[in-house]
């Protein structure tokens, strides 16, 4: 019921052509793989598009107006507002894209054994996934960050190693379906190892899936973390963060006098997460056969 | 019916187990202990023999299989514990919060059915044109919005431009908290905590909607000459609904993690402003209790919507 079926739907034709020509059919996912790449070249090349470095302290007066050496002002401890967001972009994508990594390897590994081998190996890993997926994700993200202490990769390895359950329920339902396949029961009497089966005949086939499955993931990873950075428990200062910098918010002064140190911030995050679910939905609409109309 | 349900909660027991085992484990890495949040960290005159006698009294020194037997038996008990903060039982002070949490939660799933449900209907009814375009729009949008942003957002128009509603809290101080002044403060953090559960519950509907509304007994309803508001209110509209049960039970535990940054950012004394200063404070018995009870919560409303989905459709049997 996504834009991106409707839209399919009503072309009528799109459903014949290849997968790059149904995502590319669909204008929204196209512009946010534009936007991406764009966010995505300024976090990797921050230093030469800042105008100021982002740790430098008393360039202007501390909570000064934007002026044009500062077109987004100066936060409480005199330092420039548009520099800091340029490069706080690199802590949304380490954690949205590390994060991400860390949960689709353990998720698909768990999810094609436990639905492969089935039996004892199933039992456990599900039996796992059902526990860690009792706590609501925050939460327990939150606890554990706690625990282990805030910072970027502590952020990622925290929501990598708890959010994989997800994925490995997709995967390995995924797997179930495809192994009672008659494709997948004539390599077996054929002769066909368990090694070349799962390689060559099952991976390929659970690739549309997890692509769609971790695009939707790196949206929350990435509202996760900057979730964190707002409470003081992800990204800490003075590394930037979009999160930490919305943070200067809670003080009513800036707030109220001074939006420019913290909406910027807030729409930042809005249009990456935007961008992500579109693209995950232009690629739900591109790859996935049951759910064109 | 009763032995069903009997089978269903024999099968949480493991479940359970691996639960607080989870959580046991997560906060036994934790550094510190009970003894060493008592002493007075300037202090240099402290006997650090005294210190590891009472290490040995209380049992810290013991194995950890022996340690989490311990522990489930003071659980059983009631006994969460006391908070390293204040040095009051963590049971006490989960019972002062749950009460605010529970009211916003409530509120923000009243707020969530309401507007879903007339988005979602107004967006099957029109599918196809610019409201249903615009409010799937609207639906991406709202997904893609930070809470802590879209509550700092209404604090910033709401409160300090227009002065509509309260920056935050329960109640104006000293003003008693009429029913009037409560609800004005509940207004804007059961809307931002009500957020992701608005547009699950509009995809549900719309989806639902369209699918009922193909049905055959529609189709009688319309021959028979009923009015179409009455077909799509009385007729469609039951039937597309039934889902919502389990979705609205199934957003519980998720409106408890949200419970998290709303309740900081409109300084609401509940469960997630109790989280959030413990975690500043590293008081591990107090994020040990509270995660514990958000899974416990996420478990009971699993078992609620199993059980509530099987009485809300008869055609639902339920077999284990």
């Amino acid at each position: 019921m996504s834009l991106a079926a409707e839209g399919a739907g009503r072309a009528g034709r799109a459903n014949s052509a290849g997968p790059l020509r149904r995502f590319m059919r669909y204008p929204p996912a196209v512009l946010s793989l534009a936007v991406l790449a764009a966010v995505l070249a300024v976090a990797g090349f921050a230093q030469y598009v800042a105008p100021h470095d982002p740790f430098a302290i008393g360039l202007a007066a501390p909570r000064g107006m934007p002026t044009s050496a500062n077109p987004l002002g100066v936060d409480s401890i005199g330092r420039d507002v548009l520099s800091r967001l340029l490069f706080g972009a690199r802590a949304s994508l380490l954690v949205g894209f590390g994060a991400v990594a860390i949960q689709a390897l353990l998720g698909v590994v768990a999810g094609v054994l436990a639905g492969y081998f089935g039996g004892a190996v199933d039992t456990v890993l599900m039996r796992v996934a059902d526990v860690i997926l009792s706590f609501p994700l925050f939460v327990v993200v939150v606890a554990a960050v706690a625990i282990v202490g805030p910072s970027i990769s502590n952020v990622i390895l925290v929501v990598g190693f708890l959010g994989w359950p997800r994925m490995a329920r997709i995967v390995r339902s995924q797997v179930l379906s495809l192994r009672n396949e008659l494709f997948i029961e004539a390599l077996g009497a054929l002769g066909a190892g368990h090694r070349r089966i799962l390689f060559k005949h099952i991976l390929p086939n659970l690739v549309p899936t997890i692509l769609i499955t971790a695009t939707f993931e790196v949206a929350r990873a990435i509202l996760l973390e900057a979730s964190l950075s707002f409470l003081g428990m992800g990204v800490q200062p003075p590394i930037p963060s979009w999160g930490n910098i919305l943070a200067e918010a809670q003080s009513l002064l800036v707030l109220q006098r001074m939006p420019w140190l913290w909406v910027p911030a807030g729409l930042a995050l809005m249009v990456v997460i935007l961008s992500v679910n579109f693209v995950g939905d232009g690629l739900r609409n591109a790859l996935d056969p049951r759910h064109r109309s | 019916m009763s032995r069903l349900v009997f089978k269903r909660f024999v099968m949480l027991v493991p479940l359970l187990i691996g639960v607080s085992l989870f959580a046991f484990l997560l906060i036994s890495t934790a550094p510190g202990d009970p003894v060493a949040a008592l002493i007075n960290p300037v202090d240099s005159s402290i006997d650090v023999t005294a210190l590891e006698a009472r290490r040995q009294a209380l049992g810290l020194r013991d194995s950890l299989p022996v340690r989490y037997a311990r522990w489930v038996g003071q659980l059983l008990t009631g006994n969460l514990g006391r908070s390293y903060a204040t040095g009051r039982p963590v049971l006490g002070e989960m019972l002062n919060r749950v009460g605010a949490t529970a009211q916003l939660a409530f509120m923000a799933v009243a707020v969530g059915l309401v507007i879903g449900v007339l988005a979602g209907a107004a967006s099957a009814l029109k599918r196809g044109t610019w409201v249903d375009t615009g409010i799937t729009l609207l639906g991406f949008l709202v997904v893609a919005t930070p809470p802590f942003f879209l509550g700092l957002a209404l604090i910033f128009l709401l409160s300090l431009q227009l002065n509509l509603f309260p920056t935050g809290g329960m109640l104006t101080l000293g003003s008693g908290g009429g029913l009037g002044d409560r609800l004005s403060h509940l207004v804007m953090p059961a809307v931002v905590l009500a957020l992701p559960f608005i547009t699950e519950v509009t995809r549900y509907t719309r989806g639902g909607l369209i699918d009922v509304l193909k049905q055959d007994f529609i189709r009688t309803a319309r021959g028979k000459g009923l009015r179409p508001r009455r077909v799509v209110m009385v007729h469609a509209l039951r039937n597309a609904l039934m889902p919502l049960v389990t979705i609205t039970a199934l957003a519980l535990p998720t409106l408890l993690g949200g419970a998290i940054i709303t309740e900081t950012v409109f300084q609401w004394p509940g469960l997630g402003t109790l989280t959030i200063d413990a975690v500043h404070q590293r008081d591990y018995p107090v994020i040990l209790a509270v995660t514990l009870f958000s899974a416990l919560t996420v478990i009971a409303a699993n078992l609620l919507a199993d059980i509530a989905y099987s009485v809300v459709d008869p055609r639902v049997r339920y077999e284990p």
